[in-house]
């Protein structure tokens, strides 16, 4: 048995031993399907993913909804991938048994089926045949197969690869264009510099006029140059290649100097926008001049704080001005106007005074005394006086600016003022005005700070303001008392159960009072024109005064019971009462203008003569070029996508035609500049299509309706 | 022999015997089926469903579903998305007490839409359905941004196709559309006394870009006239009348109107009876202006009133004030009347606040767009443009809300199909009680 | 309807209620010759005060110097931007003399300028023809004040619109008169301003 055994192993042994290349073999050709399994894995799954990201490509343009690479989709892409690689597993393993391993074998090296009997092993011939199984050429075998079997995977996995690197990139970068295309946001997401061109990095030195004091500026590369009108630029620029520039402003043809590879040009700032147009060979380049003009001296009248009656024709009169000029002022004097007459026959002399030479100052004082006297003005006479300032432009100017005009009347003998001062002193309304800003201030600040004081501090300083309140308006009371040509303090006097009681005063009762007003200036009979409510001029000037009274007793009572956010909003109307008295005491009055009411019935149709029709001129458009200018605008804007250079010269255009629009013109400078210089121009664009078309978004005023 | 006879005649009866009483026992099921349905819609509300292919075939489908008294709930089935005549129609149907609720495939891009407006000047309606704030672009730039969820006014031109994306987002478009139609706007005819309104009502119409014919009467001889004044849809969009001064031409307005007109009307000219017959609603009280209202945000409670009162069932209120009906619409004939109880609304233009020209003249000029005549002068698009939706879906779901897509797209169980499956029971009912009918007579049983 | 209301215009500097019959007369003629709405008394309005907005036609003038506060400046830019339309004669009727130099250089600094209007201007022939221009006014033929005879009206235009009508004639003396003296006129001087008023009332 042990015999027998041994020599069984034996055999089997030899066997082994002469089939072993034949088992190498089979071993090999089996990691061979499984790499091209692997290639075909690879290559399947690459091609997958690449339809994948162009079905994606594809839906995202057809829906507008944005492209992007397809990540979780490469699950999609690996499932016919494995299926394959399993497809080509499952058909290859099997086949690579040792019988199909040794015919392989026999098919490629022919052996007469030695190798294929020595692999049967049912033939049991192995060690037979040993011998004739030496001379395979295993390595070349093996190396062929592998080279057949693996090229074409291996050549469709690496292009499968690329293409999965590549096609999303490419997709990528198509859509974006094709956004910037369609939105037309390529000028803003994707600047583009302008192609520079012989007209490309010019620049200018700008000098202001010698009066203005300021100092010479250079610009580089601009697109519009700003200066005072007479300013002197001098624009230029080099070229590389020998070429004539050519420079027109407007119509005109500028002269241009050449130097060697330079040229210059120079130009007077006009006093209104121009164009001047470079050409340099088939170059072109706009550059827009905005004149900047020398603001008017700023006059601002101090005192003679308000208009007044005189009693007498004589007396100072304190003229206070302050002036100030952006360059610098020239001069500055007081003008006077006096006019005399009465009825149809006026009669008007004019002066000056204080006459001052300011030699560049920014700012000037004026302070004089006007002699009335000196005037030879009579009694009915007015006088007009103003400050005027001049500044020192010798190019448009001189720019002149005046100040308020005050009006002093001598007032007639026959006829009674009660506001009849001297000496032009601030008007008891005007100092009542002062101090009811000054008591509402205080009384805001005071609510401002309440949330963090205490109780008893707060109900203090209230009560405190409440004395200053009735205080003012005590005095307020006595100024509609005195207008009314009664004693001053008659103001608790008026009212049953008020006289001699400070304790129980009362708001005054505005039509007891306007009855007093009125029998005050003897006019019982309202024979007036409506005034404001239908009242006599008295009155109107009375009637605020009795507002801000009142209002300042509700301020008061506010005050007094620690509630200072109640006393605000009354304080507020008392302020703006005084300020319509103020302003009422300054109305010129000769007299009570007579009241007539047409009998309009009584007259109707009773004319003489017959009019006639006639036809009506449609007035147009509030902005008849408006379509126009949204329409250039748009083809710029689009146009600034392939060529910058010439969208910022129609922007310049544009931007010249609608000076007169302050806003949009300011806009299209800025986006002209912005493309110039190569920067996003999206936000200046679009500010300025929201001028241009000022609609904008909006809310329908009504409900939307379609007719249903 | 005999016995196995008599066997098989027994048993042969005894078969047809049964399929007598299943005849009788199916007419009996479907006599009681049919019952059983009857009550079932007698009982419940009944819904139909009706189904249609386009807007041409919206209104049939429902005209169909709500010839039967009983229906009061119809579900509209549609193949494309409602265009703007469908939207209108459905809630239309809506406002007349049937509850409508439709369905349809919509295209993915329906966050907004644009249509143009009869007016002048470069006007659309924008309605955008996005919850978030969007930023507008045309082909040209940027153009302005828009609330969320809004029904606006884009008073611009829009240059090729309009696109929005969330400012949060600026790197995908949410939705593009574009001005599908243009509309031929017409003149606007005038007529009125010479006097402050009739005067800055047609320089706020002139203004804001309206074609204007007027007649403003001076005297019982002299008006001041421009253009042709006798109404006219051929040659105008919508008539203003201010006040009884109109009375030669106001059975020619109220024709002008029913033949498709749009037609304004002022308080004063309601006393004419021809215009009165058209009117949304009857003259009340004066209600006296507001003091200080024509600066404030209100500008329109600053104005004298005249209230609009016995609103006409087919009229829609577009304002109130303080309850009372300021502004009111109603179609007559095939043109629109509209009603409005502001006077004296030039005050608004010289005393109110900081934009009150503009404001009064985009008021003006949205009460003509409300009315106006403007039949479509064909598509605005000259160049195809693919992304582009087919459908206002944005105005539409602005106006009748979302689709119900709880209802299926295919349902048998239509108004139709419920009629024909009666029918079905009833025949076999018939068609089971005759043949166990003849099989009993063919065994000579009556 | 909306009532036509002839305002006449306050301002600080000046006489400003120098013809006091002239509305009054004016809204007389104005119901002689038209059946538009009027209300039976003009109306006085602050040229600095908002109620200026109230009244589309003002009607100013004066012998003395004109000199606008910055309030009324502002209140009159407005009034004019909103489609205001001021009518100013110069009571005075001489181009020398204070309310004509000081009128048209505050107009000029707050409106713009003033400029001849053409004699054929629809103003003229917009209700009574007047072929000639503005008729004359017996100030100028009498040879008072600057002894001239104005061919022309002045007037700032706002657009195609008039915004300020400027008259040298001195209509103010010309009409300034209780309309029942009408009566006794053969050839009302007053038809004239049927014009200006229709005028601002249509275009």
């Amino acid at each position: 048995m042990s015999t027998q055994a041994t020599a069984r192993r034996t055999v089997v042994r030899d066997e082994q031993s002469v089939l072993a290349p034949l088992e190498r073999a089979r071993g090999s050709l089996r990691n061979v399907a499984i790499a091209r399994a692997f290639l075909l894995f690879v290559a399947v799954s690459a091609i997958a993913w690449v339809l994948v990201t162009i079905v994606t490509f594809l839906m995202s343009r057809s829906s507008e909804a944005g492209f992007t690479a397809p990540g979780p989709l490469l699950l999609l892409a690996l499932i016919p991938a494995l299926a394959v690689a399993a497809a080509s597993l499952s058909r290859e393993l099997p086949r690579l048994t040792r019988e199909r391993v040794a015919l392989w074998v026999e098919e490629h090296n022919p052996l007469d089926f030695a190798l294929v009997t020595a692999a049967d092993s049912r033939a049991g011939a192995a060690e037979r045949l040993g011998p004739r199984l030496t001379g395979i050429p295993w390595n070349d075998l093996l190396r062929q197969a592998a080279r057949r079997r693996l090229f074409r995977p291996a050549v469709a996995a690496l292009l499968g690869v690329a293409a999965a690197f590549l096609v999303p990139v490419a997709l990528t970068s198509i859509v974006t264009v094709s956004i910037a295309g369609v939105a037309g946001t390529s000028a803003m997401v994707e600047p583009v510099r302008p192609t520079s061109g012989p007209l490309a990095g010019i620049r200018a030195t700008v000098t202001p006029p010698a009066y203005s004091g300021v100092a010479a500026s250079t610009l580089n590369d601009p697109a519009s140059i700003a200066a005072l009108v007479g300013s002197r630029l001098v624009v230029g620029g080099r070229l590389s290649t020998e070429l004539d520039v050519s420079a027109l402003l407007g119509d005109r043809t500028l002269p241009v100097a050449m130097d060697g590879g330079s040229w210059t040009t120079r130009i007077t700032m006009p006093n209104a926008p121009a164009l001047v147009k470079l050409g340099a060979g088939d170059a072109e380049r706009m550059v827009l001049l905005l004149p900047q003009p020398d603001s008017v001296p700023v006059v601002v009248l101090s005192a003679a704080v308000a208009d007044t009656v005189l009693r007498e024709p004589r007396g100072m009169i304190q003229l206070e001005a302050n002036a100030r000029d952006d360059l610098g002022l020239a001069s500055a004097r007081w003008e006077w106007i006096v006019t005399t007459g009465g009825g149809e026959q006026f009669q008007a002399r004019s002066g000056t005074l204080g006459d001052v030479q300011l030699r560049g100052a920014r700012t000037a004082e004026l302070r004089n005394s006007l002699d009335v006297s000196s005037l030879s003005v009579i009694p009915g006479d007015v006088i007009h006086v103003r400050a005027t300032a001049t500044d020192r432009n010798n190019i448009g100017g001189p720019g002149v600016g005046t100040s308020e005009t005050r009006t002093i009347r001598i007032a007639r003998p026959d006829e009674y003022d009660s506001l009849t001062i001297e000496g032009v002193a601030p008007p008891p309304a005007d100092s009542a005005l002062l101090s009811q800003r000054m008591i509402l201030l205080r009384t805001e600040r005071l609510v401002a700070r309440m949330a963090r004081m205490q109780r008893q501090a707060v109900v203090d300083s209230s009560r405190s303001l409440a004395d200053d309140q009735a205080t003012l308006r005590r005095r307020v009371g006595r100024l509609v008392y005195q207008k009314l040509g009664e004693d001053e303090d008659a103001e608790h006097s008026h009212f049953p159960g008020d006289g001699h009681d400070h304790g129980e005063e009362q708001r005054l009762d505005p039509a007891d009072i306007l009855a007093r007003a009125d029998a005050a200036t003897g006019s019982g009979v309202p024979e007036v024109l409506d005034f404001e409510g239908d009242e006599t001029p008295v009155v109107a000037i009375n009637r605020p005064l009795l507002e801000a009274y009142n209002h300042m007793w509700d301020a008061g009572r506010a005050l007094e019971i620690a509630d200072p956010e109640g006393a605000v909003p009354p304080m507020r109307l008392a302020l703006e009462a005084i300020q319509r008295a103020r302003e009422a005491e300054r109305y010129y009055m000769r007299g009570r203008p007579p009241r007539v009411v047409v009998d309009i019935a009584a007259a109707r149709q009773e004319g003489k003569s017959t009019g006639t029709g006639s036809l009506r001129v449609p007035l147009g458009a509030d902005d008849p070029g408006a379509a126009a200018r949204v329409a250039r605008l748009e083809r710029a804007a689009i146009l600034a996508m392939r060529n910058p250079a010439a969208a910022a010269d129609s922007l310049i255009v544009l931007q010249l035609e609608v000076m007169s629009h302050g806003d949009l013109a300011a806009a299209l400078g800025e986006a002209s500049n912005l493309i110039r210089a190569g920067e996003s121009a999206g936000t200046a664009m679009a500010r300025a299509r929201r001028l241009a078309s000022p609609g904008g978004v909006r809310r329908s005023p009504l409900s939307a309706w379609r007719g249903w | 022999m005999r016995s196995l006879a008599d066997s098989a005649q027994r048993g042969g009866r005894r078969v047809r015997g049964a399929i007598e009483l299943a005849l009788r026992s199916l007419a009996v099921l479907a006599v009681l089926a049919l019952l059983v349905l009857e009550f079932m819609d007698s009982d419940s509300a009944q819904r139909s469903i009706a189904t249609a292919e386009g807007a041409e075939s919206a209104l049939p489908a429902i005209a169909a579903a709500v010839r039967d008294p009983r229906v009061h709930d119809v579900h509209l089935e549609l193949a494309t998305a409602p265009d703007a005549s469908t939207r209108d129609l459905i809630r239309a149907v809506r406002r007349s007490g049937v509850g409508v609720t439709w369905n349809a495939p919509l295209p993915p891009a329906g966050l907004l839409s644009v249509e143009p407006l009869a007016s002048p000047g470069q006007s659309q309606r924008l309605t955008v359905a996005s919850e978030v704030p969007l930023i507008l672009a045309d082909d040209a730039g940027i153009l302005d941004s828009v609330p969320a969820g809004a029904s606006v006014i884009l008073g611009a031109h829009v240059s090729g196709s309009l696109r929005a994306w969330a400012a949060s987002d600026s790197a995908r478009a949410l939705a593009t559309a574009m001005v599908r139609d243009s509309l031929h706007v017409r003149r606007v005819l005038v007529l009125g006394m010479a006097g402050w309104e009739s005067r800055f009502v047609t320089v706020a119409l002139e203004e804001a870009g309206w074609n204007v014919d007027a007649r403003l009467g001076v005297s019982p001889t002299a008006t001041v006239a421009q253009g042709v004044i006798r109404p006219d849809t051929a040659r105008h969009s919508a008539v203003v009348v201010l006040d009884s001064s109109a009375a030669p031409y106001s059975n020619a307005i109220a024709d002008y109107a029913r033949s498709g007109g749009g037609v304004i009307l002022l308080p004063d000219a309601l006393s004419l009876r021809a215009l009165r017959s058209v009117a949304p609603g009857g003259r009340g009280g004066l209600m006296s202006a507001e003091d200080g209202m024509l600066a404030s945000p209100e500008p329109r409670h600053g104005l004298p009133m005249v209230p609009i009162v016995g609103v006409r069932d087919d009229s829609f209120i577009l304002e109130d004030r303080d309850g009372a009906a300021a502004v009111a619409i109603r179609r007559t004939g095939a043109g629109r009347v509209l009603q409005t109880g502001y006077q004296e609304s030039w005050r608004w233009r010289l005393a109110g606040g900081e934009g009150a020209p503009v404001a009064h003249r985009a008021w003006w000029s949205s009460l003509v767009q409300s009315v106006a005549y403007a039949p479509s002068s064909g598509s605005a698009v000259s160049q195809p443009w693919t992304h582009a939706d087919e459908t206002p879906v944005a105005a539409l779901l602005a106006t009748i809300g979302p689709p119900d897509e709880s209802a299926p797209l295919q349902e048998a169980d239509t108004i139709e199909s419920r009629g024909i499956f009666r029918w079905w029971l009833f025949g076999i009912a018939i068609l089971a009680l005759l043949a166990e009918w003849a099989s009993r007579r063919f065994r000579g049983l009556a | 309807m909306s009532r036509f209301v002839f305002a006449t215009a306050q301002y600080q500097s000046g006489n400003w209620d120098s013809a006091p019959l002239v509305p009054p007369n004016i809204i007389d003629t104005l119901a002689q010759y038209t059946s538009l709405d009027l209300a039976p008394v003009g109306a006085i309005v602050p040229l600095g005060s908002p109620s200026l907005l109230n009244f589309p036609f003002v009607f100013l003038t004066g012998h003395l110097p004109v000199r606008f506060t910055d309030q009324e400046r502002s209140m009159l830019q407005r009034f004019v931007e909103r489609g205001g339309f001021l009518f100013v004669d110069d009571h005075n009727h001489d181009i020398d003399g204070a309310f004509h130099k000081t009128a048209v250089e505050e107009i000029e600094r707050a409106i713009g300028p003033l400029r001849n209007l053409p004699n054929n201007h629809r103003l003229y022939n917009c209700f009574f023809e007047f072929p000639d221009g503005p008729p004359t006014t017996g100030h100028e033929l009498n040879g008072w004040g600057d002894n001239l005879v104005h061919e022309h009206l002045l007037a700032t235009m706002h657009g195609d619109r008039i915004a300020v009508l400027y008259s040298n004639k001195d209509y103010s003396s010309e009409w300034n008169f209780h309309p029942r003296t009408k009566r006794f006129l053969s050839v009302d001087p007053t038809r004239f301003a049927v014009n200006v008023i229709v005028h601002a009332l249509t275009r």
